[in-house]
């Protein structure tokens, strides 16, 4: 025996598998194999044909009970996830918790074993605090799926596999690819999760565009090149992922003005003909035209952001169907054991 | 408990000094030690003690504890902090006034005095606050509270208001040669941060701490400290580049020591993977070229080391990361830390020294290193000691330690107080 080695108790990735390797949690695209998240991909494009039917419902999750907890409100993630579960035929249930971010965990806690003493099946969970899905999957209620829909600037894997989706539905593949995600990542939850799911599944070059405000700090360790000018960072690039700059930031200090964002920053249809002719330009949404993408960008033909919102709902249909077939199956093993 | 006056005769003991390992026999009667090796005449002990196997310390001292109360008694007791203390190792506890309310009276300072007093497991001695209500604006009474057996003053994490308030607090305070205990923080670049600003926090979407909101304030306050002519003492850094600036200003003549925490001297960012609330401390831990600085520094015989210990209640740890409240308590694991970091390559003559000896020279207490006529405050550490820690055998009410529920090596068996028996679990 040695005194306890200086070692984390448990690391974030194995959090989300059970012991076959398989999603029973889904609270970031970092650790999974590209064997697993080609397997959400090739899962949601099968129901992507069944959502084409007059009749989009099918039988996988019919008596199991989905609870939508929204610590942070968000409409439009919540009503996708809620089509999502409904698509799979679950009794859904939506809650809105409005918390301020200073509230105390017990609340918290209390708040989800009520709700896991109601027999629910899965939790998709947003919240304003990084890591707050992270916790309630390894601390709170570890049998029964998490689905993170938002977990302050953490993550946000729905949203990143609904982009890789869109990517591969448009460019058929990864390698090679060299992509741009463009503003405020400093903040983005959806910038993190692309990158480590772009990283995961082979794309030649990943580029972050941004002043030096709006980059976290040694953002190169995490695999991406930096880029201030973005006419440079634009260059014969393959897939462009805007993102959304909120307007509270001028108030920061972190930006001068909306102006002088959009001038150096802003996506117009001169600064996109800097990248590849057939190259796609994505946005997380909500889209704040004129602020960081030019209105004729957005509905133009390069934009794929509608699609994206398509993809959305067979993503998450994806993920949620193999989540509670994942503790299903650490359920049978444990009683097996 | 023994009475005062109860004599001890310790055998087989094994201890450090000057450089060398030692090993004979002690004799303690009321609180002294009154013969080594040679036995006093007419010497009968109420007490022996086999000391085989143990490694003999002059009491610890810590630089630097948070005590619950007053203010937050849910997180634990002034009785159930100094008992765990005791059981750790030390004898003398020295703890922040960013209690609730603030202890910037006399009268705050005697009744956190007293309590301890009353509970007799160690000597606890506040450091007063230097503004009032710690607001950073008033100066506090620091003659007065001096007097009363505040052995400093400090800020803790709290600001001074301006800068010109800072440096006629510290002009105020060098007027009496009293002690500065400062909390390099600003809380301003600190922005709410929960997390060492750099790759690890940018991946895990925590808001960070730049490492200059700790040098920042250290290159200030060493300045103002040198104009001033203020006696300083940085508690709890954690950053290699303060270790530098302190260096050099102990270089060019300026009266100015500091110590690191336990818990930067154990662990690094990277163990933020996981979102384990347990490893929210703040400051908050940095990188691993910081921790081998300061292990090196700790090595040196420069540092010296505090607990920092800040017991929770489980409520307070029991949320996603940012949420909860920083602290780690530190006491019950300490002795198997002191092994860990032996382990580690620091050796127990560096640790005798930022544990024991520079706290008591730097903090004005009375010298007690194993000789005749020493006060009798002793430790007992026993490295190779296999325990379980768990709530049954924690002192502490905060379990908030990464260790907890874990198999640990090393133990301290045995703390006297001026010739007292605080703690003992040898029989």
């Amino acid at each position: 025996m040695h005194s306890k080695p200086a070692g984390a108790s448990f690391t974030a990735p194995n959090v989300q598998l059970n012991d076959a390797g398989k999603l029973k949690h889904f609270l970031t695209t970092e650790g999974l194999s590209p064997e697993l998240l080609t397997d959400i991909l090739d899962t949601a494009d099968s129901f992507i044909s069944t959502q084409n039917r007059s009749i989009k419902t099918v039988p996988i999750l019919r008596g199991k009970t989905v609870v939508n907890l929204f610590f942070e409100n968000s409409t439009r993630t919540r009503s996708t996830f809620e089509l999502a579960a409904k698509r799979l035929s679950a009794d859904i249930l939506n809650l809105d918790i409005a918390t301020s971010s200073t509230k105390k965990g017990e609340s918290l806690q209390d708040t989800l074993w009520n709700l896991e003493a109601m027999h629910s099946d899965m939790f998709v969970v947003r919240h304003s605090d990084s890591g707050a899905a992270h916790f309630i999957a390894s601390q709170v209620t570890p049998d029964i799926a998490i689905i993170n829909a938002g977990d302050g600037r953490h993550a946000h894997p729905t949203q990143a596999m609904l982009d890789m989706l869109t990517i591969r539905r448009n460019k058929g593949r990864f390698e090679g690819l060299v992509v741009a995600i463009c503003g405020d990542v400093l903040h983005s939850r959806v910038a993190r999760s692309e990158i480590q799911a772009l990283k995961t599944l082979g794309v030649a070059e990943i580029r972050v565009i941004a002043p030096k405000t709006l980059i976290p700090k040694d953002i190169e360790d995490l695999g991406v090149r930096f880029f201030s000018n973005m006419d440079e960072g634009l260059k014969q690039v393959d897939v462009i992922t805007m993102l959304r700059l909120q307007k509270e930031r001028m108030q920061s200090a972190l930006l001068p003005s909306q102006s002088e964002y959009y001038k150096l920053y802003g996506l117009s249809q001169e600064r996109l003909g800097l990248a590849q002719p057939d190259a796609i330009v994505m946005h997380p949404g909500p889209m704040n035209r004129g602020v960081e993408i030019e209105s004729s960008v957005a509905d133009g033909a390069q934009s794929v952001i509608l699609e994206q919102v398509s993809n959305g709902i067979a993503v998450r249909m994806a993920v949620m169907a193999m989540a509670v077939s994942g503790q299903q199956e650490a359920r049978k093993a444990q009683s097996e054991s | 408990m023994k009475h005062p006056n109860s004599r001890i005769q310790i055998d087989h003991a094994t201890w450090f000094s000057e450089g060398t390992q030692h090993q004979g026999t002690l004799f303690i009667e009321g609180d002294r030690i009154v013969a080594i090796d040679q036995e006093p005449e007419a010497f009968e002990a109420d007490e022996h003690i086999d000391a085989s196997g143990l490694l003999m310390f002059p009491g610890f001292v810590d630089c630097f504890a948070y005590m619950p109360e007053p203010g937050f008694v849910d997180k634990g007791t002034i009785d159930s902090e100094t008992r765990a203390a005791a059981m750790a190792g030390f004898t003398t506890v020295l703890c922040s006034p960013e209690t609730h309310p603030v202890l910037d009276s006399t009268a705050l300072v005697h009744r956190v005095h007293e309590q301890a007093h009353r509970s007799g497991h160690t000597d606890l001695k506040v450091i007063g606050a230097m503004t009032q209500k710690l607001e950073g604006q008033q100066l506090s009474n620091m003659h007065a509270l001096h007097q009363s057996g505040c052995l400093a003053l400090s800020q803790g994490f709290q600001p001074f208001e301006t800068l010109n308030v800072m440096r006629r607090a510290f002009e105020y305070a060098a007027t009496f040669d009293l002690l500065f205990v400062s909390v390099p923080w600003c809380a301003d670049l600190a922005n709410q941060g929960c997390a060492h600003e750099g790759a690890l926090s940018g991946r895990l979407g925590l808001n960070g701490v730049p490492e200059v909101a700790e040098t920042l304030a250290v290159a200030q306050q060493l300045l103002l400290a040198e104009a001033t002519g203020l006696r300083l003492h940085f508690t709890g850094i954690t950053t290699a580049r303060s270790v530098e600036l302190i260096q050099a200003a102990i270089a060019r003549g300026v009266d100015v020591t500091a110590d690191t925490s336990l818990a930067h001297l154990l662990f690094t960012d990277q163990q933020l993977l996981g979102f384990d609330s347990r490893y929210h401390i703040q400051p908050p831990l940095r990188t691993e070229t910081d921790r081998q600085a300061l292990m090196a520094a700790v090595k040196a015989g420069e540092l010296m080391l505090s607990s920092h210990h800040c017991s929770q209640d489980i409520a307070s740890k029991a949320t996603p990361f940012a949420a909860s409240e920083p602290g780690m308590s530190q006491y019950d694991s300490l002795p198997a830390a002191l092994t860990h970091l032996v382990e580690q390559g620091i050796d127990w003559h560096a640790l005798q020294k930022a544990l024991c000896l520079a706290p008591r020279q730097r903090f004005g207490l009375e010298s007690t290193g194993i000789q005749i006529n020493a006060k009798a405050d002793l430790c007992f550490i026993d490295p190779s000691h296999e325990w379980h820690y768990n709530r049954e055998n924690a002192a502490s009410t905060g379990t908030n330690h990464p260790w907890f529920e874990q198999p640990l090596v090393g133990r301290n068996r045995l703390t006297l107080k001026s010739g007292r028996i605080v703690h003992q679990e040898l029989r």
